[in-house]
């Protein structure tokens, strides 16, 4: 598995902006994964389909991951008590910093160059769940990088204004 | 957060002295219905077994005949944090003629155990819907149908005809308690020791379980609640939204808990920035119950 979105840098804060929030059953997104709001109003969250347009945030732990989840002998649990279906999501804003890598078809990761600073990406889930930035998509782009690291062969992005769920 | 403005009468003389802001509380109710204890993992989980019930006849030189004892599914707790925090700025403090600004310790104290006491009673609330809590049968609390894990047979905490406060309804109950039964569906001892009612029955509740006579009736019989019921603990739970229910419970039996993660933890500090006091306090607590028995209640409408 590859490097997922992490926030990285938050305005001087202690920890991103973020929130507790419950996703739809059925959910399977891994750490990192882009969320929106599900439809019709649930005010659940979802992993984003293709090219999200309006970005709730990035999921700091996986579905289903918190304790009284995935128990010894799931089968025979009849019942759990103050378990809840939420993950903490640390909210895209103007502010936070996200780190991710950049993918362009086959070449993952892409090593960033210091023109890739100030360009806008699209976004793309791979095959393993986890999200990247997407070279070979030159449309819907979703974040500008504002830096890059590239030993770890990283780039520091925020999500675009018009893309934030909550602006 | 609290600034100069928001409590500008506390910055001038010619208040009096009495903000009528103390209070004498009740004791604790939760500790009346609920046992105590402490978890030490973020989980919690418990089974129940039992042993074989019954002997098998056997014939002249026959072999004997092995069975196994039963274990139930499991149940699961997963504790809660519940925090709350306080800000005040330093003026505001610096300007309060009456040091009455500032109870952080004494508000966030009392707000921590309110929170024991409304998420307890909760379990009261739920103990016939079971949206929330749910036993190890995976039914609430009180129930018609409780399935026994090595048995066909079902037992019922919940009459089936409900009643509401009185004779024949505690009776009902009573009469549920003398017909519990094990997990293999055989009679289980169960003496309830605690009524938990609302407040607006505790005179209700002194004439059932206190008169010699039978309350409420002409006929001036023996009242034979008292007398299967010596010494019953009289539990008042005023924080549970349905007035009308009540329950009988055997504190020997009761599994229904309050098990502390994180004792409540109080902190304060200050912005260096900005001079705001800061006060917070936080803690981990689970309420749950595993086992049905030594429970009977009735939510009458």
């Amino acid at each position: 598995m590859g490097r997922p979105f992490l926030p990285a840098r938050f305005a001087g804060a202690g920890a991103p902006e973020n929130q507790s929030m419950q996703y739809a059953v059925g959910q399977t997104y891994v750490k990192g994964a882009v969320v929106v709001y599900e439809g019709g109003a649930t005010g659940n969250i979802i992993e984003g389909g293709a090219d999200p347009a309006a970005i709730v945030g990035v999921a700091l732990e996986a579905c289903d991951s918190k304790p009284g989840f995935n128990m010894n002998f799931n089968p025979t649990v009849v019942a759990t008590t103050g378990r809840v279906r939420e993950t903490t999501i640390a909210k895209a804003n103007r502010l936070t910093v996200f780190t991710g890598r950049i993918v362009n078809g086959g070449t993952d990761p892409v090593t960033p160059v210091q023109g890739d600073v100030g360009k806008t990406y699209s976004i793309l889930k791979a095959g393993t769940g986890e999200w990247t930035l997407d070279a070979a998509d030159g449309a819907n782009q979703r974040v500008r990088v504002i830096d890059i690291d590239i030993d770890a062969k990283i780039a520091f992005f925020r999500f675009l204004e018009a893309n934030l769920a909550n602006p | 957060m609290l600034t100069q403005g928001a409590f500008n009468h506390l910055f001038r003389s010619g208040l009096r002295k009495d903000f009528r802001d103390n209070w004498t509380t009740y004791d604790p109710e939760f500790p009346g219905f609920l046992r105590q204890g402490t978890m030490d993992g973020p989980e919690i989980e418990a089974v129940a077994i039992s042993g074989m019930s019954r002997l098998l006849e056997r014939g002249d030189l026959e072999e004997i005949t092995f069975e196994d004892p039963a274990i139930s599914g499991k149940v699961v707790g997963v504790d809660k944090e519940f925090a709350l925090g306080f800000a005040l700025s330093r003026r505001t403090v610096e300007d309060d003629k009456y040091k009455k600004a500032n109870q952080a310790a004494k508000w966030l104290a009392n707000a921590g155990r309110m929170t024991s006491e409304v998420r307890s009673a909760a379990l009261l609330d739920d103990a016939f819907a079971g949206a929330t809590f749910k036993g190890i049968d995976g039914l609430a609390l009180c129930s018609t149908v409780h399935t026994l894990f090595n048995s066909s047979a079902t037992m019922a905490n919940l009459p089936t005809t409900v009643v509401g406060f009185s004779v024949a309804g505690v009776n009902a109950l009573i009469d549920l308690h003398a017909l519990m039964k094990d997990w293999n569906g055989d009679p289980a001892r169960s003496n309830p020791d605690t009524v938990v009612v609302s407040p607006k029955y505790i005179s209700k509740a002194l004439q059932i379980f206190g008169s010699q006579k039978e309350p409420f009736t002409a006929e001036n019989q023996d009242n034979a609640i008292p007398k299967r019921l010596p010494g019953l603990k009289q539990q008042v739970s005023r924080f549970k939204a349905n007035a009308e229910s009540y329950f009988l419970l055997d504190s020997n039996l009761n599994d229904a808990w309050y098990l502390t993660r994180r004792p409540i933890e109080f902190d304060d500090s200050f912005d260096f920035k900005t001079d705001a006091a800061l006060y917070k306090a936080s803690t981990r607590f689970l309420i749950w119950f595993v086992d049905f028995h030594g429970w009977t209640g009735a939510n009458p409408s």
